[in-house]
């Protein structure tokens, strides 16, 4: 890829990636390796025919850069949460969401991939179960069940995060 | 704060995703619907300004000297390393080493290895604190980052090097650097494994033989001094103590 578009990309996504990537690692310094591992990549491999969103498709690379670094580093909270609540745009969107993110981007690493793809598009794209059903190919009735438990790892790390006893 | 998993998403919104690219150019349609949407217009606005924030503050012409640089790193690192991937055997490894290690360090107090100057520094950053300094044999532990600068007294080439129990060798930087202080790219978070670990900074006025270098490190993890022949380079090394919190 030309270096001038990839500028470009980098211009008109690049914030959007490093915030996706923030939420997924829960740390700065990671996402930012991060990425710059996504626009390496893209970089190196260029945008596949057929692809109807850019961001859609930078996401994706992105996950799997962070996917790929989280394993290789082989640690779960390298940052406190309250660091990051404060990094710049971590309250975009609504109240709570920054935190919501934050607690999303930690319990990942427990699942399977499908589970954890399912996970990202519902909690950090904002899907129904029915768009991540249309997406995956799964039924909405899998996609409910993987949600599901996915849920279940979430009030259980927030409860722990925020003190409170079941 | 809201502990459901309940997307914040008004009815007839669509995804933020699509928010978000819409945001960025795509998804024109969405136009009408973000323009008179309580809950899709302020997030689209703050996107966009967040956007530009981010863009004045990273600008892209730096950013695309970060990957060339990294790049060349990487590929330096990936003729050296291979495919190799013993990750496991190596936690096993330096779990082991780092008893036998951790008694040699007791028994037997080292001189400061830092073989010359201090151009070469480490950076440990703990949590929410700010960064700091890392001296000779300072404890640090898993989750720690550590991060990289090196002031060079005039253009060059250099390379960092981590060497660790297991005497793995890896490649943390290579590049042509100019005369000054800089901050190298990237971070390491020290993983949970426990013994000693060695950074090393390579400095020369003419192109290293990096892989030549590394090769002269891996059996050096224990020794009190690190030894490396290469004419007239700078050799600057810290070492840290990784143990359990």
């Amino acid at each position: 890829m030309e270096r001038s578009e990839l500028a470009e990309l980098y211009t008109r996504y690049g914030y959007l990636v490093h915030q996706r990537c923030s939420a997924l690692l829960r740390n700065d310094a990671d996402a930012a390796d991060a990425l710059q591992d996504t626009f390496c990549r893209v970089q190196k491999y260029g945008k596949p025919p057929g692809v109807n969103s850019t961001l859609a498709w930078l996401y994706s690379v992105a996950s799997n850069c962070c996917f790929d670094g989280a394993r290789k580093r082989n640690r779960e909270r390298p940052q406190a949460e309250e660091v990051l609540a404060r990094a710049p745009g971590a309250h975009v969107g609504a109240a709570g969401d920054g935190d919501r993110r934050a607690v999303v981007g930690a319990i990942l690493g427990q699942f399977d991939a499908q589970t954890r793809e399912m996970g990202v598009l519902h909690h950090l794209d904002g899907m129904t179960q029915e768009e991540i059903a249309a997406q995956t190919g799964f039924s909405r009735k899998t996609v409910g069940k993987k949600l599901a438990l996915f849920e279940q790892a979430f009030k259980k790390h927030w409860n722990k995060a925020n003190g409170v006893t079941s | 704060m809201n502990p459901e998993l309940i997307p914040i998403r008004g009815d007839g919104c669509p995804s933020r995703v699509r928010l978000e690219a819409h945001s960025a150019g795509e998804e024109p349609t969405l136009g009408a619907h973000v323009g008179l949407c309580a809950h899709c217009g302020p997030y689209v606005a703050s996107l966009r300004a967040n956007t530009g924030a981010y863009v004045k503050a990273h600008p892209p012409e730096l950013f695309l000297g970060q990957l060339s640089r990294r790049n060349q790193a990487t590929e330096e690192a990936g003729r050296l390393v291979g495919g190799a991937r013993r990750w496991w055997a190596g936690v096993l490894a330096v779990g082991v080493a780092a008893a036998v290690v951790a008694v040699v360090l007791v028994r037997e107090p080292v001189p400061d290895s830092r073989l010359k100057g201090d151009a070469f520094q480490v950076f440990l950053k703990r949590g929410a604190a700010e960064p700091t300094p890392v001296r000779m044999d300072q404890s640090v532990e898993p989750g720690d980052q550590l991060r990289f600068s090196y002031r060079a007294p005039v253009a060059g080439w250099l390379a960092v090097f981590e060497l660790d129990g297991t005497e793995r060798v890896e490649v943390r930087a290579s590049a042509e650097v100019s005369a000054g202080a800089a901050v190298l790219p990237g971070a390491i978070a020290l993983d949970d494994s426990a013994g000693p670990e060695w950074f090393v900074a390579v400095f020369a006025t003419t192109p290293l033989d990096v892989e030549g270098l590394a090769a002269q490190l891996r059996g050096q993890a224990r020794t009190p001094r690190l030894k490396l022949q290469c004419g007239q380079c700078k050799v600057e090394a810290v070492r840290v103590v990784k143990g359990a919190p």
